[in-house]
């Protein structure tokens, strides 16, 4: 192939976890790049675009996977797109750290026949370690470039690129494999010549691979060669084969291969205590471990919420004047539509924005800098008491930030049970937006132990957590929460631009739930609140959440269901509203008493209806009722499941009732029902 | 190298209880049983096929030799392999089998 028919190359980037694959895409790709996910499968699936010479290349980062076992879901993603989408080039990222670990997904690699071109990673680390390593040798011995990569400073991304086009323009292509031995080797020419016999079968899927699947029990390789030719003869022989004899045969062969190449290049150094070590000592201590861990956390929920409230006044501010301005200027109904409805209930999403940011940072923070593994292994033994795992514990802590992140966050979560489970029980973490509810009523009914009741209730959410977490594994979720087994990743300082990069994407993808799903919302609250049935008996505009109001007759129709509560329709209403948002349910009850955000407190004061109890009971409610309209649709995504997400949302809410009821019984019962 | 014993007949998870005192030198225990900071070489990984070739496939694999690094009494441990480390729980490190030097 001569340079101008290069075209377009496709580049698929492999390798194991933690290994800065994430670092070397976004040196390929820079802004050009696309999130989006893997079809039927909430892996996250990130595509970039990069010209390079002749060449247009379309990059795909494929998930961090230490083998291409059919166990987890990554690794399924990532055989199936080697073998049906067949990427021109296949970019291992491997560690300099742990070459014997890297390779052998290298030999699985090569054994799907992709044409493998490795980019080699942490070799300043590797040589502070005292490691050496002969690159070109390494290169030359596994017939594959290896190209010493250093994506943080941009440097040999050239050259990386270089060798991918190089290779991808090569005609012929030598099939590199492991040799297992006598036996085993007969055995596995034996199924691929059963294999080749289905013609059509044999040319989707790379022969000695899937011989090799076959013999290992595979069970995903296995349904594949349903209804072909050979497959009688084929479960034939798998019914003669010990699977896990024959899987640790082949490991043992895969490594010793890998050892025959490493002792030729590869020298070990003496072993030195790093700083990384001497982190861990500290950090990992079964002594210090647990009060450093809550002391690091209280300081990024100090740093989250003190340093973004000027920032949130000023965005408020912003908002109630635009809001103000519109709603004055422009005429007639759709001023109000775009005033009160759009820039007011839009606005009041925005205004979590920098919490959000900041919460995100401080993640980001964490986990750039290797301590959110440690945090998910200093938790996982109150964690697995519980029925949920280590890594549960991250999504249930950005909980109290917001539930959406953390909803997406519980995709580190390997195990589908683990992770339905914490998708289930995290929303019972208080977020941000139940915090100015709690403090409107606290504050109005319960004075001086306004603190204590707010605290209360953000205990109750983690009981309720906690409590229903054992129960769907006790019932929907059987079975004992997924292996802990997790690389620790070494300490090292946060690069500034991936931090800001991992906190700008989050945060940008907060703002678009704002621009879509919430606007849609406001606008139906909106309308249903400002028209109903006039007092003429005509449909029309109405007072804003009056009487008149489709959402009166709405809040009246829900009133029974509210009734053992002591809430009346007002307070349904501004419940039903609060499904766009949860701080809404303050908002509404201000327009519903007339009173403004500000009037509040006295015009609740003065009601009747109202008194500590129930105030009590709503806080209650509000904290455990259905998730807001965006935690409903991030639960929806995740689970991929409508089914999931109408249990989830009927499971909070009876809980939530039950709770508020007894809320309000018991504060009648010690006398502040009155 | 200290080959797999292929013909053992404990099932995955039978392995042998967390005894009170560690286990003295030359003998075969489980890594629940070496203290922190001691080495010692995997002989065996009787985790059942997934967790066997998960392990295998993270470098933690017969022949290896094991540091202890830091344990929260019953709960997780870090140990160190080849100089990565990793964390795993007490439960899993029951199920491999080393033999102190």
């Amino acid at each position: 192939m001569s340079t101008d028919e290069i075209g377009k190359i496709k580049v698929a980037l492999a390798g194991n976890p933690n290994v800065g694959k994430s670092v070397i895409f976004n040196a390929i790709t820079g802004a050009h790049q696309h999130v989006g996910n893997w079809p039927g499968v909430t892996v996250e699936k990130k595509v970039g675009k990069r010209r390079h010479g002749e060449a247009n290349l379309e990059v795909v980062d494929l998930p961090g996977t230490y083998s291409l076992t059919a166990y987890s879901l990554d690794e399924v993603v990532t055989r199936d797109y080697i073998i049906n989408e067949k990427p021109d080039v296949v970019v291992q990222v491997v560690d300099a750290t742990n070459l014997e670990r890297n390779l052998y997904l290298t030999t699985q690699l090569m054994e799907l026949g992709a044409r493998v071109v490795i980019a080699l990673t942490m070799c300043d680390i590797a040589e502070e370690r005292g490691d050496s390593i002969d690159v070109k040798k390494l290169s030359h011995l596994i017939e594959t470039p290896v190209v010493e990569t250093r994506a943080y400073e941009g440097k040999n991304v050239g050259t990386l690129l270089d060798e991918v086009v190089r290779e991808a323009t090569r005609k012929e292509h030598h099939h590199h494999t492991v040799g297992y031995g006598k036996e085993l080797e007969e055995k596995i020419t034996t199924v691929e010549r059963l294999l080749e016999k289905d013609v059509p079968l044999a040319e989707k899927m790379p022969l000695r691979w899937s011989a090799v699947k076959l013999l290992e029990g595979d069970e995903e390789v296995t349904k594949r060669i349903a209804g072909s030719t050979g497959e009688k003869e084929i479960l034939k022989i798998q019914d003669e084969t010990p699977f896990e004899l024959i899987e640790a045969e082949i490991a043992d062969k895969r490594y010793e291969a890998i050892d025959a190449v490493l002792s030729q290049c590869h020298r070990r150094g003496e072993r030195k205590l790093t700083m990384s070590d001497m982190m861990d000592r500290v950090f990992t201590n079964k002594w210090l471990g647990i009060p450093l861990f809550l002391a690091l956390i209280w300081a990024a929920f100090q740093i989250t919420f003190t340093a973004g409230a000027p920032l949130m006044e000023l965005i408020d501010m912003g908002v109630g004047a635009l809001a103000g301005l519109v709603t004055e200027n422009v005429p007639g109904w759709f001023g109000f539509l775009l005033g009160d409805g759009i820039i007011g209930g839009v606005g009041a999403v925005v205004i979590f924005l920098p919490n959000i940011l900041l919460l995100f940072l401080m993640l980001a923070l964490l986990e750039e800098s290797g301590y959110m593994a440690r945090a998910a292994f200093i938790m996982d033994k109150l964690m697995y008491s519980l029925g949920l795992h280590g890594k549960s514990f991250i999504p249930l802590l950005m909980g109290f930030g917001c539930s959406v992140p953390a909803v997406m966050a519980t995709r580190t979560i390997d195990d589908k049970k683990d992770r339905f489970i914490t998708i289930l029980v995290t929303p019972f973490a208080s977020c941000g937006a139940r915090l100015p509810v709690y403090i409107i009523l606290a504050g109005t009914f319960f004075g001086r132990n306004a603190g204590n009741i707010i605290f209360g209730l953000y205990a109750l959410g983690v009981i309720v957590a906690v409590l229903s977490a054992k129960l769907f594994r006790s019932t929907l979720f059987r079975g004992s929460p997924a292996p802990f087994v997790m690389e620790m990743p070494p300490y090292r300082a946060p690069k500034p631009r991936a931090v800001f990069r991992s906190t700008w994407n989050n945060g940008r993808m907060y703002l678009k739930k704002a621009g879509t799903i919430i606007l849609a919302g406001v606008v139906v609250v909106w309308i249903l609140a400002s028209f109903g049935i006039t007092p003429g008996g005509e449909f029309g505009m109405v007072d804003y959440g009056g009487e008149e109001s489709l959402t009166a007759h709405i809040g009246k129709f829900m009133e029974p269901l509210f009734k053992p509560l002591g809430f009346d329709w007002k307070i349904a209403v501004a419940l039903i509203f609060g499904f766009v948002a949860k701080e809404i349910v303050i908002g509404s009850l201000g327009v519903l008493y007339g009173a403004g955000e500000e009037g509040l407190s006295a015009a609740l004061a003065s009601d009747p209806a109202f008194n500590p109890a129930v105030a009590l009971g709503l806080m209650v409610f509000v904290l455990l009722y259905m998730p807001c309209m965006a935690v409903v649709a991030t639960i929806k995504k995740e689970t991929g499941s409508w089914g999931w997400t109408a249990f989830s949302i009927a499971y909070s809410t009876g809980i939530a009732w039950l709770l508020a009821f007894a809320a309000v019984k018991i504060g009648i019962l010690i006398g502040i029902g009155g | 190298m200290p080959r797999r014993n292929r013909r053992c007949r404990c099932s995955p998870g039978a392995c042998p209880p967390p005894q009170s005192g560690f286990a003295s030198k030359d003998e075969v225990t489980t890594l629940c049983d070496i203290p922190e900071g001691e080495d010692a070489v995997i002989v065996e990984i009787m985790a059942g096929r997934r967790l066997n070739a998960r392990l295998s496939s993270m470098g933690i694999r017969p022949g290896k030799k094991v540091v202890k690094k830091t344990g929260f009494w019953r709960g997780p441990m870090t140990i160190e392999i080849d100089g990565t480390i990793y964390a795993l729980r007490w439960g899993e490190a029951g199920k491999i089998i080393v033999k102190r030097k």
